[in-house]
């Protein structure tokens, strides 16, 4: 069986092709991405840059994978969540592939896709999910048939938190630099705890806007740079694995997996890493090529998807920005 | 002192909880472990904290008469707190086990009467109320609690009950919010503020498709 996947959630239009052929798993993994030259994304000028990127990647994928559009059995694409205008990008050439040339249409929920490639890739079976990508902050276990939110963010996204602080004090785009986030980066030259950035968990729950507003705060004060983000990390990481560390007491589960576009991170690895001692659980980390957007996840995820029966009507392929990754019956798992 | 002996009863990502006697008393002594994640003077100010805090809060609403259990010694220095022994089950595993809506609508009264003191508790799930042996209700579990006269923490509270009542494997999770909320109700004045703030957090929550549909705690 072979599957083509489409990706467009936010700032990546990626084409993946995979087979259900264990040797040759991936057969392309073609990607382009919007870079924004100043400030954050936006999300018409991003849908606008991956729309005129979109024929070529895909053009690109098939000569990378040396099959046509005939061997494929279905088609996959990110229905959700994401930026509208974003979603609608992918949604339309998924739905335009599949009239033309009468295949099956496939949704895939991007954060679902996340934690299936982190399996596949990792080889974790029953992880608690440390999800952290740009959008959203959450900690995650399967449990009766679905992914369960165990925690969240309240208002912003980690990957948001650090973003914006590195907009607002000058330090950012490009906000990841070699792989490492440059408040990590200008972290590691940080000694000192800075007081007045709270460190907020609300039961299950976490909160940043709260550091931010502190962390810029301190920033105008004239608090050291490098004390800022030093804290602000420290603080913010910490958040989430203590998060983390509660969802592994209360579900009992033995593996640990982090994933998303924040999971590249060496200073959240090393904490994780350090709750897994204690625990007795065992930390896997999605390889960065596949913890950042792409369109391999939304192709395997497709295919696990797909084998189980899970199919769209083009009519009813509405895109849905909002979708919550606790919506969706892994019918794969049960 | 009398030398003491300790059980291990429970070990959390929190803390770990033993049983003892302690004064003649059936007791818990709560300990802080270190968090050997975190940039220890950051862990301490933590620990320090929330061990304060939920002395504190713990003494302050016993003398309001509000059903908690007793506080019996602090360290703050040393992360420990010794607090009376309540033998009971989580109010979870006992709306599990017994379905009795009644027990719903008191834990509902109260958190009403610690929010009238204008303290919140940071984690008020079914698993921190314990129904004794002579199934009287009492709240545990002031760690993540403090003071505000907002409406905010309040609705969080509200926020991460219903949460917590949707986990159950219950039918009719709908009703048994509002039973809650009814016992809420009778005790905070305020309770109505506090719903609509706790529905514009639910909301906020990340990509919640209720966010277009008015009123999703409206019963």
């Amino acid at each position: 069986m072979i599957i083509l996947g489409i990706e467009s959630t936010a700032h990546t239009f990626g084409i993946g092709i995979v087979s259900d052929d264990e040797k040759r798993f991936i057969l392309a993994d073609k990607r382009a991405v919007y870079t924004p030259t100043s400030g954050g994304i936006h999300p018409r000028e991003s849908s606008r840059y991956l729309a005129s990127k979109a024929s070529e990647v895909i053009k690109e994928a098939f000569e990378e994978a040396s099959v046509t559009m005939r061997d494929v059995d279905a088609i996959a694409f990110s229905m959700g969540p994401g930026l509208g205008p974003v979603l609608r990008v992918g949604a339309s050439i998924a739905r335009a592939l599949t009239v033309y040339y009468d295949k099956p249409l496939v949704p895939v929920n991007h954060a679902v896709a996340h934690i299936e490639i982190g399996l596949k890739t990792t080889g974790a079976k029953d992880p608690v999910v440390i999800y952290l990508s740009g959008g959203n902050s959450a900690v995650l276990a399967f449990v009766e048939g679905r992914y369960r939110v165990f925690g969240e963010t309240i208002d912003i996204a980690l990957g948001n938190l650090l973003d914006t602080f590195a907009r607002e004090v000058g330090l950012g785009p490009p906000y990841v630099v070699e792989g490492l986030h440059v408040v990590d980066r200008c972290a590691s030259q940080g000694r000192e705890i800075i007081d007045e950035i709270p460190y907020v968990v609300k039961g299950q729950d976490l909160t940043f806007s709260g550091i931010l507003t502190a962390a810029i705060r301190a920033f105008k004060k004239g608090y050291p740079l490098p004390d800022i983000c030093y804290t602000l990390r420290e603080i913010a990481y910490s958040m989430v694995v203590e998060v983390g560390e509660r969802c592994i007491a209360h579900t009992r589960k033995k593996e640990i997996m982090i994933v998303g576009g924040v999971a590249a991170s060496p200073v959240l690895r090393e904490k994780i890493d350090k709750i897994a001692e204690r625990q007795n659980v065992k930390t896997f980390i999605v390889p960065p090529k596949y913890a950042v957007d792409n369109g391999v996840m939304i192709a395997w995820t497709g295919l696990l998807a797909y084998s189980s029966g899970v199919t769209i009507d083009v009519e009813k392929s509405i895109v849905r920005p909002r979708w919550r990754v606790d919506e969706v019956d892994i019918s794969w798992r049960r | 002192m009398e030398k003491m002996i300790l059980e291990e009863i429970y070990r959390g990502a929190e803390s770990i909880i033993y049983k003892t006697v302690f004064l003649g008393i059936d007791a818990v002594i709560k300990y802080r472990e270190p968090k050997t994640y975190m940039d220890p003077r950051l862990d301490k100010n933590i620990r320090t904290r929330r061990t304060l805090i939920e002395a504190r809060i713990l003494k302050e609403l016993r003398e309001k008469n509000i059903e908690v259990p007793a506080l019996l010694y602090v360290d703050p220095e040393e992360h420990i707190l010794v607090i009376e022994y309540i033998d009971g089950i989580s109010l979870r595993d006992y709306m599990l086990n017994n379905r009795d809506v009644n027990m719903l609508e008191r834990a509902g009264e109260i958190l009403g009467k610690i929010h009238l003191e204008n303290i919140y508790h940071g984690d008020p799930t079914l698993g921190n109320y314990i129904v004794d042996k002579d199934r009287r209700l009492w709240i545990i579990d002031f760690g993540l609690a403090g003071y505000s006269e907002e409406i905010e923490e309040k609705a969080v509270d509200l926020h991460l009950t219903f949460r917590s009542i949707e986990t159950l494997p219950l039918e009719n999770i709908d009703y048994l919010k509002k039973i809650f909320y009814k016992g809420y109700e009778k005790t905070y004045p305020q309770a109505e503020k506090v719903l609509e703030r706790a529905e514009e957090i639910r909301k906020m929550g990340r990509y919640v498709s209720e966010r277009k549909l008015k009123g999703v705690y409206r019963f």
